[in-house]
């Protein structure tokens, strides 16, 4: 659990560039709880935005189903980890 | 034998298309008007020469207009929509020069269905200009 949770906020922190660069925000602070719609600017553009910034990042592919299910950014975090591993 | 793909299945990673095209003077005129950019640069040889140019240089986002025809107009269908442009203008471009334009299909993600475009514009095989497309595809 500790090296999942560890995981998390690595990932959290090489997301935050992403999520502040594509929705403009320099001061934009996500958590694993946070979703679209507590963010100003995430829209379906941004999110399409986010998914093709977060693919070349990561440098891992998403499908449809993948990314239509997430809730939040902790669910993006857990499809990484679960595509990392 | 196999059926064409169709959709966005017709899209693959390092898929190419380019054009041949030419602005003329009056096409540097319309764009003048259209967007209101009446900067000698553009419209007065003289001046061009005093900054070191052969004649008035060709509107960087003319130029860029052919981002917009390969979204709007050379892909497999007209599903695309233009959603975001880079381009660099590297070497200048001059009115009746005959130029080209190609572009490859460097990204597509099936979850976004987004399409990343790198072009290039050339004469005679010199670079001019450099430039991405991103566009999000819509059935």
């Amino acid at each position: 659990m500790l090296k999942q949770d560890q995981n998390s906020s690595e990932i959290i922190e090489r997301l935050t560039p992403i999520f502040r660069d594509v929705l403009d925000d320099d001061d934009l602070v996500i958590t694993p709880a946070t979703k679209a719609d507590d963010v100003d600017g995430w829209d379906s553009l941004a999110h399409i935005h986010l998914v093709v910034s977060i693919e070349k990042a990561f440098k891992m592919r998403f499908t449809a189903e993948e990314v239509s299910s997430l809730e939040n950014v902790g669910d993006l975090v857990t499809l990484i980890i679960k595509k990392t591993d | 034998m196999a059926e064409p793909l169709s959709g966005w299945d017709a899209y693959h990673d390092g898929m190419r298309c380019g054009w041949d095209f030419r602005f003329s003077s009056e096409n540097m005129h319309t764009f003048e008007q259209l967007s209101g950019d009446h900067n000698p640069i553009h419209t007065d040889p003289v001046f061009a020469r005093t900054k070191g140019f052969d004649a008035p240089l060709i509107y960087g986002l003319l130029l860029a207009s052919q981002l917009s025809r390969l979204i709007g107009q050379e892909l497999p269908d007209n599903h695309a929509i233009l959603t975001g442009i880079t381009m660099d203008f590297i070497n200048p471009a001059f009115a009746d020069e005959n130029l080209r334009f190609d572009a490859e299909l460097v990204t597509k993600s099936d979850a976004a269905h987004a399409l990343g475009f790198k072009c290039r514009i050339t004469r005679a095989g010199k670079t001019l200009c450099r430039g991405t497309a991103d566009a999000v595809w819509r059935a």
